[in-house]
């Protein structure tokens, strides 16, 4: 029988699909607790799997993912508060839609974004495993270095007013990331013999309390009521077909870059988002909207969050790598199953291979139907007295900030880092910035140091290695591009007044 | 915030990044050939944090802001989240955390639009479904204080 068919066969067997309808229940639950992580919600369900075959229990985990990576927008977008690192572009646009009684078309823009990222992604993974997964395996530390570092430069666009103060968050977020034991030398930094420090300052507990209790805290100083800041106005439920025409190519290009930085193990979803919202923004008509709540704001980054799911899974099933933190339970399942990944797992087990491309695809159409179903009873959520959903933010911060390794210590960088997010923002200082440069600058610094160890300190490495070449001059051409339109704008704005 | 409060604000920032700067000179060091070490990212970060928040200081001298409204009621959920934080292992997740609700309803609810009790009640009950879905549903092992809850 050929493969193709024996492989869409299985995926189709009643069983089967209620292991994926289960899975991505339970994703889109733990998607939607803050703090929750995809990867924390494959790891609890690992166990579950080894007692079904290899396909169930992978069908199931790839249910549970779709679910938990969708499901993270939920939160985003009402509450402000990103379900996991995944979502933390979301809640730009996502939380000022809502605020403005457009939270059904952003929770239905969401969706709809993730369920092409995802599709986009798996026809990837199906057509170009073999050639990507070698692609990836160019990148070297300088490759990365230079592709953080390049990243980096988008904090010139979403400083806001203050290019300066922006680059101040920007800088203080790398200082942050060099907290903790330095992975190279065993060096502490900045410890005070804290053992929990020793780990780091975790990126989910600030982020967490910069987006959420931040939030709640501006909620509660507003002078002029409560009643206004939360709208449970539920608005159209999808986009239109012409706002999806007229995002043709920002969604396009934000698959791309989601399957690709999937691909390349450590880089993250978290970093993708950023490069996508960043690419959308250059490619909309109205850039200086962005962050006021632009649907195109939240489609860039959930289209870009789902394709990393099928870019993760690429060199997890050619190499035996995962791209993904997410996709190390996956291998793990697949190693406990006696599957083995690689290469020739395309060459002797296609029908396994196709079956777990249909079961994305079905686990892709499922979550995205379950969460389209649910967004009436999301939506109700702000319903909740004002007075009584900021506090209930504060808590849901705090639990799901301890939640993630059962520390006191996260819960209380959480709280540091709202309050501290709440006195930054008075005083004019973007957070935004703070947390690209914890999610850019622990790479880029230890990607650097391999690279300068590998070649005994020798700098023209950027220089001579074409790809490392090629992101630094792209990450320099975009900066120089965001800066003149930064000035462009503070001049027209001077002119006019 | 007030001009003031900006420009503490930078002051703060700088003095706290000059602080590290300081710091970084206990960093360890042990040379591997190459490697630029442990301290060279966070000095490099800290020294761009301080000449930043002079830059920033110095630029809102020179700028007049609009003044933002008064931290308010944002202050003093900010207090009660420390205190919150500082009462969570002793008197255990359900009790802080029905305390917290109820006290910030309370006080957030200005116009008086739902009653004390009523205050009370959803606190008690929201405090309560969370406690089941972490650790009955989620393995989450929340602090239990003295109650066990």
């Amino acid at each position: 029988m050929d493969p193709l068919v024996r492989g869409l066969e299985v995926i189709l067997q009643p069983t089967m699909l209620l292991w994926i309808m289960i899975g991505d229940i339970v994703g889109i639950f733990v998607g939607a607790l803050p703090g929750l992580t995809a990867t924390m919600g494959l790891a609890l369900f690992l166990p579950i799997t080894i007692q079904l075959d290899s396909l169930t229990g992978i069908s199931l985990m790839l249910g549970l993912y779709f679910g938990a990576v969708t499901g993270a927008s939920i939160p985003a977008i009402l509450f402000g508060i990103p379900g996991n690192p995944n979502a933390i572009a979301t809640v730009f646009d996502g939380l000022p839609m809502a605020r403005k009684g457009q939270a059904g078309v952003a929770l239905g823009g969401a969706v709809i974004a993730s369920f092409l990222g995802g599709l986009i992604s798996t026809a990837a993974l199906l057509a170009a495993s073999p050639a990507l997964a070698r692609f990836s395996l160019l990148f070297g530390p300088a490759e990365y270095f230079a592709l953080a570092a390049a990243s980096l430069t988008i904090i010139a666009s979403v400083s806001g007013a203050s290019l300066l103060k922006g680059l101040v968050m920007g800088a203080s977020g790398v200082l942050l990331a060099t907290v903790g034991i330095d992975a190279m030398t065993g060096a502490q930094r900045f410890t005070f013999g804290n053992p929990f420090a020793a780990n780091g300052i975790g990126l989910v507990p600030v982020l967490i309390g910069m987006f959420g209790i931040t939030q709640a805290l501006e909620d509660a100083a507003r002078p002029g009521g409560l009643g206004q800041i939360v709208t449970q106005q539920l608005g159209r439920l999808f986009p239109s077909l012409a706002q999806l025409r007229a995002m043709w190519r920002i969604i396009l290009e934000s698959s791309w870059i989601g399957t690709f930085v999937g691909l390349l193990p450590g880089a993250g979803a978290s970093v993708a988002v950023v490069l996508a919202y960043e690419r959308a923004k250059q490619l909309a008509p109205r850039p200086e909207e962005f962050g006021s709540g632009r649907l195109e704001g939240v489609v860039a980054p959930e289209v870009a969050n789902n394709a990393c799911i099928g870019g993760g899974l690429i060199p997890t099933l050619t190499l035996a790598l995962p791209g993904e933190s997410a996709a190390v339970p996956i291998l793990a399942a697949l190693i406990i199953h006696g599957v083995t990944p690689g290469p020739l797992l395309f060459s002797f087990q296609p029908h396994f291979i196709y079956a777990v491309v249909f079961a994305m695809i079905v686990a892709n159409v499922t979550t995205c139907a379950f969460q389209l179903g649910g967004i009436r009873l999301f939506v109700k959520a702000l319903s909740v007295p004002p007075a009584m959903l900021i506090p209930t933010v504060i808590v849901l911060s705090v639990l799901g900030a301890y939640a993630l390794n059962g520390w006191m210590f996260d819960a209380a960088v959480a709280v540091a880092a709202g309050i501290a997010g709440f006195v930054l923002k008075r005083a004019g200082y973007p957070l935004i910035p703070l947390i690209l440069g914890m999610v850019l600058g622990g790479m880029m610094e230890s990607e650097f140091r391999r690279a300068m160890i590998i070649t005994g300190g020798d700098l023209s490495v950027f220089a001579t290695r074409p790809l490392a070449a090629a992101l630094l001059a792209a990450g320099a051409i975009s900066l120089v591009r965001q800066l003149r339109a930064q000035w462009r704008a503070t001049d027209s704005a001077q002119k006019g007044a | 915030m007030t001009r003031a409060g900006r420009l503490i604000t930078s002051a703060v920032i700088a003095v706290l990044a000059a602080g590290v700067v300081v710091l970084a000179q206990g960093i360890a060091v042990r040379h591997v050939p190459g490697d630029p070490g442990p301290r060279a990212f966070p000095v490099a970060a800290a020294v761009l944090v301080a000449a930043g928040a002079v830059a920033a200081l110095a630029a809102d001298l020179r700028r007049a802001h609009a003044a933002i409204e008064p931290a308010g009621d944002g202050l003093v959920l900010a207090l009660a989240t420390v205190i919150y934080l500082l009462v969570l292992p002793l008197l255990g997740f359900t009790v802080s955390t029905a305390v917290l609700l109820a006290g910030a309803s309370l006080r957030l609810d200005r116009d008086r639009r739902s009653r004390p009790v009523a205050h009370a009640l959803v606190a008690v009950l929201a405090a309560g479904v969370l406690w089941v879905v972490f650790t009955r549903l989620l393995d989450v092992v929340l602090p239990a204080g003295p109650w066990g809850c």
